[in-house]
């Protein structure tokens, strides 16, 4: 399939000898917004890690715009999808413009006014005012601070954008800001985004498909009008019950 | 007393002032070879965790003998002099510098480290651009830990025939002259004290720049 982006192709994974991922397979669309949820611990992040490399599979393949990605610079595929991190992960050091401009400095120097406009427009994008520019990350609400973690992902323009947790810390209005901004950014620059939550409104809402992972398996992975009509497992019909 | 010191110090100003000059080259040089072997050092087994029991056991050991008994140690190899000075200075500042080092790149945040490996920086990027500035402040307290440590230690070696201000020291305490021996604690004090200041004033720049009251 043309459009595909990721896949994955029965993929598993332990860590010393506990399984995480059971031969698991997947196929992820261009511009798709995959919502994946599951109990702590299930192996969510395993998931996103195996994505950008981070990790590797026990077994099976993966695969990101159609290249083996164990065949692949692991650096310059890591340069190309966007990553937020559960818990941020800003630099402390870095002032906000040099946190979004992280990215983009590692392959090539920008000079001072793309710096300034390119951080401008991503401020701009994640909502933020281009006085937070010259503030450094302690300086900033919770918040504030996802919004710079997802500015600092989309920085050099990647076509995969991995989430993992980016609302876990706000409290609900913002966290409903922030979904709502997410969509408006996706939809705006057709990006394809896997984002991982805990919360089953969050997959939901954002999700052009959910992806529920249980006992080292996909579970289900369909739209969220599906999995709330027709949940697969009991699992799945107690995860949405209280929606 | 303190009359007599000042007498001494304006009869021998110029000869003062040489000795203060050549404990400040002395120490500035064994700094200058300590820190950059020490960081190196450092960040070397910070990254390769395998040979760290090995070079902080060395460093500590050498740190553990007294300065007298290394001094006298390297006399067979190197002379009595300023170089055998410089060699005992460079080897105790040693310790601090590795450690802090090792324990600054320790500090940092896997989270953070993560992230700029999950964002495509190579080793050496997160290095430079992610673990050293972040343990900056702990390298810099080993640094000042060192200073200090190097501008006393260094009057000692003038008992192995290197210069700076134990000379006078020394000279104060060979002809019982108690002025003599308080001028040069006192000016190898105000050396150790100007430069604590100074580091700290420095710190203190760094950091006001990253807005860390
Ligand atoms: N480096 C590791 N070494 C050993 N076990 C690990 C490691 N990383 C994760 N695990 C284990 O693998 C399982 C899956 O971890 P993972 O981080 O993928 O979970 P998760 O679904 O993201 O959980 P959460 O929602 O709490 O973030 C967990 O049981 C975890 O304890
Ligand atoms: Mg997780």
């Amino acid at each position: 399939m043309a459009d595909t982006i990721i896949r994955f192709e029965k993929v598993s994974k332990k860590y010393n000898s506990t399984p995480v991922l059971n031969n698991i397979s997947f196929t992820i669309k261009k511009k798709e917004f995959i919502t994946i949820i599951g109990s702590s611990g299930c192996g969510k992040t395993t998931v996103l890690k195996l994505i950008n490399g981070l990790l590797f599979p026990d077994s099976g393949k993966i695969y990101v715009q159609h290249e083996d990605i164990s065949k692949v610079n692991q650096i310059a595929l890591r340069r190309k999808i966007g990553y937020v991190i559960q818990g941020i992960g800003l630099f402390p050091h870095m002032t906000v413009s040099k946190n979004i401009a992280y990215v983009p400095s590692l392959t090539h120097k920008w000079d001072k006014k793309t710096e300034k406009d390119t951080v401008k427009l991503l401020l701009e994008i994640v909502g933020l005012e281009e006085e937070m520019a010259g503030r450094y990350p302690h300086e900033l609400s919770g918040g504030q601070q996802q919004r710079v973690g997802i500015a600092r992902a989309l920085a050099a323009k990647p076509e995969i954008l991995l989430m993992d947790e980016p609302f876990g810390a706000v409290d609900e209005i913002t966290r409903r800001a922030l979904q709502d901004q997410i969509l408006l950014i996706q939809e705006k620059i057709g990006i394809t985004v896997v984002f991982i939550t805990h919360d089953i409104n969050e997959a939901l809402k954002l999700g052009s498909r959910v992806m529920v992972l249980d006992n080292g398996g996909i579970v289900q992975l369909a739209t969220p009008q599906e999995i709330y009509e027709n949940p697969a497992t009991d699992f799945v019909r107690k995860l949405v019950g209280n929606y | 007393m303190l009359n007599s010191v000042f007498t001494l110090y304006i009869e021998r100003w110029s000869w003062f002032m040489g000795l203060l000059l050549e404990h400040i080259w002395i120490c500035g040089t064994a700094l200058f070879f300590g820190s950059f072997i020490g960081l190196l050092l450092g960040i070397w087994i910070a990254e390769r965790e395998y040979f760290a029991p090995v070079i902080m056991g060395g460093v500590n050991f050498v740190y553990t003998i007294p300065a007298i008994s290394l001094l006298g140690l390297l006399i067979p190899f190197l002379g009595v002099g300023n170089k055998t000075a410089i060699m005992a200075l460079s080897l105790y500042a040693l310790l601090p510098m590795v450690r802090n080092t090792y324990a600054g790149l320790h500090s940092v945040d896997a989270e953070i480290i993560e992230a700029a490996r999950g964002m495509g920086s190579t080793a050496l990027q997160i290095l430079l651009r992610i673990k050293l500035p972040l343990a900056l402040f702990i390298i810099i307290a080993g640094v000042r830990n060192m200073v200090v440590m190097t501008i006393s230690v260094a009057s000692i070696a003038s008992f192995i025939g290197a210069g700076g201000l134990g000379v006078a020291v020394f000279r104060g305490i060979a002809t019982n002259n108690l002025a003599m021996t308080f001028a040069g604690s006192l000016m190898i004090a105000l050396l150790a004290l100007f430069c604590e200041l100074l580091l700290g004033q420095f710190e203190k720049y760094l950091k006001k720049r990253r807005r860390m009251y």
